[in-house]
């Protein structure tokens, strides 16, 4: 797999370098700004995923989304990893809105755990999701929506959680180890116990999850979940 | 005159001599108003008072002011009794008119009445001299009774003009034959002259005064034609057409000092014309074809028939003139300073009504003698209405001067540096004039809500009138319409009144522009922190955590190549747990030190997560907009401790959090539906946060009684 990246610490691109090197893929291109990327991308070979910072210069606030937007407006095809000191809701969801399938948004302490980081670049390869499990969790911990998710079993929750992530249906059930017929039926009571439509579309069902998540409406149209409440108050 | 390129300038304590310059080029008023300020020499230039402190002597004055303006408005009701004495004796003039008849012989009835308009003259004389009378002087300098004793001499003179015009004219041998005309002719000199006699007494009036006084004699030679005096009446007859002139200069001067350039060029040729027509008429025309007594008259040409001719040329003339002089007047009115309209109104519309009632005179001389008569009379109290009209605008003057007992009204309440601004701009009906207060240290320029300001650009239409205390410190700059400094001792009068309160106003505005740059001094120490911290953020992450997750990526790398030893294995996989620790604990100093998400995603963001990381249900509503970064950031912090009291005081609950920008700026509201208190040391939490948003011009409210749940509101002004 070729990778391209940008960051404006010359210390943490050096770094991953190594580790994306010594794991066996190719780094074609380590650029220092998001616009710098843009300009030498064509000359390198073409990457497969692009690794960029959030915050680059020259406002270090969110240059890495607006890269993400552009390079995906450019090849459609390369997958995007977003990497982010915080891990902020918002940012993950601006990347989901602004693009579809083969994106990802994680912390950027993650990058050490390199089997963390080689599957997130492959299932993005892919053209799956990723979104940081520490969102996803810290979502799913408020209590904002306790009174729907309470309703649901462990399993269920379990799911949800990989669901959020951006995981696949193969890909959830190669993780907890279900068959995956399993998997879509728990898919599916779990969407309708939240009143989200199904949608094959695996990364608009990730927006869908996370926007449910996020939306701070206290009035859920839903029936209870099937099972009894695997976990109490 | 040409307005430069404005341009405000920061001044220390005196106003700067090259800004005085450049004033006094500009606008050659300037010069009399602002002399050398070092000169110290204010006293003797009559514009420039000194102001001392408050003592019994200068209440004494201030009364004495006071008791000069009230007797500036018994004066204007002398003139009122004169007015209405003239008018009794209109009517009795009225009583006696009996023509249209043809027959001018003086009845029993006329015989009886025949006194009255001379009883009335009188009466009407003595009225205004009495309030022509000096009134008891308020002498400040020698230059100020110099120039009121001139003020009185000229007075004196215009008073025995006026007698002297009543005698001459009261004798009128066509009194009794034709009085209607006679008392017309009356009249009209008496207005003159007292309007010349009135005007002696004002501001940059003597020119026109003059100039009443030449249109007295012309009317008055005007008069003697009628008389058979030999040689005298066709000289005069020669004058006499030059008083329609006369009065179209007056009309198009007063009040001014001088003529524009178009007035003049009219005048002027208005002036030769007449002199050649009426000349060649002489030469054409017998006296009985004129209607004037037969007496000694230089007969040439009458006997070739060209005196029609003559006749319809002068009416033609007349006509065109009269038709260029109301555009003239409708030009110049149009252009007038409000004080100035509200004085010339009632003579342009008096001088508009006799120029139209002069044009048919001349187009309908084909008319019968009758119509002619009727004609005549109309135009001869047409003429009578613009002479009144000088007098009751030189009344309106006086009772303009009224306004400075409202103003010292005005000034009595507690006055505040916006309220003796507006009363100034009442009194003088000047809506742009502007007061400007020194500040006490000499550091420059208020204006009236405390705001730092530069000197006035030096502008043509604009004059600034300084006004000094006793250590001669400029206390305040008053800048007004230049039109005005025709009204100088109305305008001089509501300056001087004003000082006492303006210097307690200047106290006001010093002490408004100290607060507003404590304010500011708040703010700017409150933005200034913020931006330490915003920096100390971005030094953490873009330092000590880009090293650290460098140095946990050498580490996984090294960890992949030692795989095949457990013992290293491990001691890495701790190593690396360390560091995350370590990475953690140093995101969450970073982020309390500054949420960066509050600067690169705005307020939304930044609160939702603040809320994900809480253990109560929060909802949030904040529209995706965005602010002034100290805004957001105080907010952000009103929030935060909201959100923290809720969870720490208010128990099981839930919390909203809502955000709006209305008129007064963004309101952000924290309410929760739990506990609530109502003891202070809760409140006391949130005291350093009211001082942050106090800084920023805004305001805190903190309410919560038990069992009814908190509500923390803060208002923070968008500036």
């Amino acid at each position: 797999m070729r990778i391209a990246l940008a960051d404006d610490s010359a210390l943490f691109r050096d770094g991953l370098t190594a580790l994306l090197t010594s794991a066996g893929l190719e780094v074609v291109l380590d650029a220092r700004t998001g616009e710098e990327l843009l300009t030498r991308l064509p000359q390198a070979p073409p990457p497969d995923v692009v690794i960029l910072d959030i915050r680059m210069p020259p406002t270090f606030t969110d240059e890495g989304l607006a890269a993400a937007v552009a390079i995906r407006e450019r090849s459609p095809e390369v997958g995007v990893l977003v990497l982010s000191t915080y891990a902020e809701t918002a940012y993950a969801a601006r990347l989901l809105e602004a693009a579809t399938g083969g994106i990802g948004y994680l912390l950027k302490d993650r990058v050490d755990d390199v089997a963390t980081l080689l599957g997130a670049l492959h299932r993005i390869n892919l053209g799956e999701t990723v979104v940081d499990p520490d969102i996803i969790r810290r979502l799913l911990a408020h209590r904002r929506r306790a009174s729907v998710l309470d309703h649901l079993t462990q399993r269920q929750s379990q799911i949800l959680e990989q669901m959020a992530q951006g995981r696949s249906n193969a890909g959830i059930a190669k993780h907890l180890q279900l068959g995956i017929k399993t998997v879509e039926r728990h898919i599916a009571s779990v969407l309708t116990a939240l009143g989200i439509n199904a949608d094959s579309d695996d990364n608009r069902r990730v927006l869908a999850v996370l926007t449910w998540l996020r939306s701070t409406d206290s009035v859920v149209p839903t029936p209870p979940a099937p099972g009894p409440p695997m976990t109490g108050e | 005159m040409t307005t430069r390129p404005g341009h405000w300038r920061e001044a220390g304590a005196c106003p700067d001599p090259a800004w005085l310059d450049e004033c006094s080029q500009v606008q050659p008023l300037t010069r009399r108003i602002l002399p050398t300020i070092e000169g110290r020499d204010f006293r003797a230039l009559g514009r420039v008072r000194p102001c001392r402190a408050v003592t019994e002597a200068d209440v004494a004055e201030r009364q004495h002011l006071d008791r000069a303006a009230v007797d500036k408005v018994e004066r204007t009701d002398w003139f009122s009794c004169g007015a209405a004495c003239n008018i009794a004796r209109s009517g009795s003039d009225g009583s006696r008119c009996r023509w249209g008849q043809g027959d001018y012989r003086p009845s029993h009835r006329v015989k009886f009445f025949g006194r009255l308009p001379e009883v009335g003259v009188v009466c009407q004389t003595w009225l205004w001299g009495f309030a022509l009378l000096p009134s008891p002087p308020v002498p400040r300098d020698t230059a100020d009774v110099r120039s009121r004793r001139m003020a009185t001499g000229w007075g004196g003179v215009g008073f025995v003009m006026l007698a002297t015009a009543t005698l001459v004219l009261a004798t009128e041998p066509q009194l009794a034959l034709a009085p209607a005309h006679a008392v017309a002719g009356i009249l009209v000199g008496v207005g003159f002259a007292t309007t010349a006699a009135l005007l002696f007494n004002q501001d940059h009036q003597r020119g026109n005064a003059r100039l009443f006084g030449l249109l007295t004699v012309v009317w008055l030679c005007g008069r003697l034609a009628s008389h058979p005096v030999g040689a005298l009446t066709w000289a005069a007859f020669l004058v006499s057409n030059q008083t329609e002139v006369v009065v179209a200069a007056a009309l198009l001067r007063y009040p001014a000092d001088r003529l524009q350039r178009s007035s003049k060029v009219f005048i002027v040729s208005s002036a030769i014309a007449a002199g050649v027509l009426q000349a060649s008429t002489v030469l054409t025309s017998t006296p009985a074809e004129l209607g004037l007594p037969d007496t000694t008259w230089p007969h040439l040409l009458q006997d070739r028939g060209w005196g029609p001719v003559t006749t319809e040329v002068r009416s033609v003339w007349l006509s065109a003139a009269a038709v260029v002089f109301l555009a003239l007047l409708l030009r110049r009115w149009l252009r007038m300073a409000p004080l100035e309209r509200r004085t010339l109104t009632p003579i342009v519309s008096t001088a508009t009504f006799a120029g139209l009632a002069t044009t048919p005179v001349f187009l309908n001389a084909v008319l019968s003698p009758q119509r002619q008569q009727t004609i005549y009379l109309i135009r001869s109290y047409a003429a009578v209405a613009v002479a009144a009209a000088f007098v009751v605008s030189a009344v309106q003057l006086a009772l303009s001067r009224a306004a400075l007992v409202t103003l010292v009204n005005r000034l009595q309440v507690p006055s505040s540096p916006g309220n003796i601004q507006s009363a100034l701009r009442e009194a003088l009906l000047d809506r742009d004039l502007e007061v400007l207060f020194a500040l006490p240290d000499g550091s420059g320029w208020v204006d009236d809500r405390g705001c730092s300001r530069g000197l006035p650009p030096p502008a043509a239409n604009r004059m600034p009138i300084l006004t000094q205390n006793a250590e001669g410190k400029p206390l305040a700059l008053v800048v007004v319409d230049n039109r005005l400094d025709r009204y100088r001792t109305l305008l001089d009068a509501a300056v001087n009144l004003s000082r006492f309160a303006l210097e307690n106003a200047r106290l006001e505005a010093g002490l408004r522009a100290q607060l507003l740059a404590v304010r500011q001094a708040r703010a700017r120490l409150l933005s200034a922190s913020l931006e330490q911290r915003r920096q100390l953020e971005r030094d953490l992450h873009d330092g000590a955590q880009q090293r650290l997750l460098a140095i946990g990526l050498r580490l996984a790398a090294v960890g992949a190549s030692v795989e095949d030893d457990p013992a290293t294995s491990a001691a890495i996989g701790l190593l690396r747990k360390e560091l995350h620790v370590a990475l953690d604990e140093l995101r969450d100093l970073a982020r309390g030190l500054y949420p960066a998400v509050l600067t690169q995603a705005g307020l939304g963001p930044a609160l939702e997560a603040v809320i994900e990381r809480l253990p109560v249900p929060i909802q949030l509503d904040i529209p995706p907009q965005r602010w002034h970064p100290d805004v957001e950031s105080a907010a952000y912090l009103v929030a935060c401790e909201g959100l923290t009291n809720a969870v720490h005081h208010a128990g099981d609950c839930t919390v909203r959090i809502d955000a709006r920008q209305d008129s007064s700026g963004l309101r952000i509201r924290i309410a929760d539906d739990g506990r609530g208190s109502d003891s202070l040391d809760q409140r006391g939490t949130l005291r350093s946060l009211s001082d942050r948003v106090t800084a920023l011009g805004g305001d805190l409210t903190v309410t919560s009684s038990p069992n009814e749940g908190t509500v923390v509101e803060a208002v923070l002004p968008c500036e």
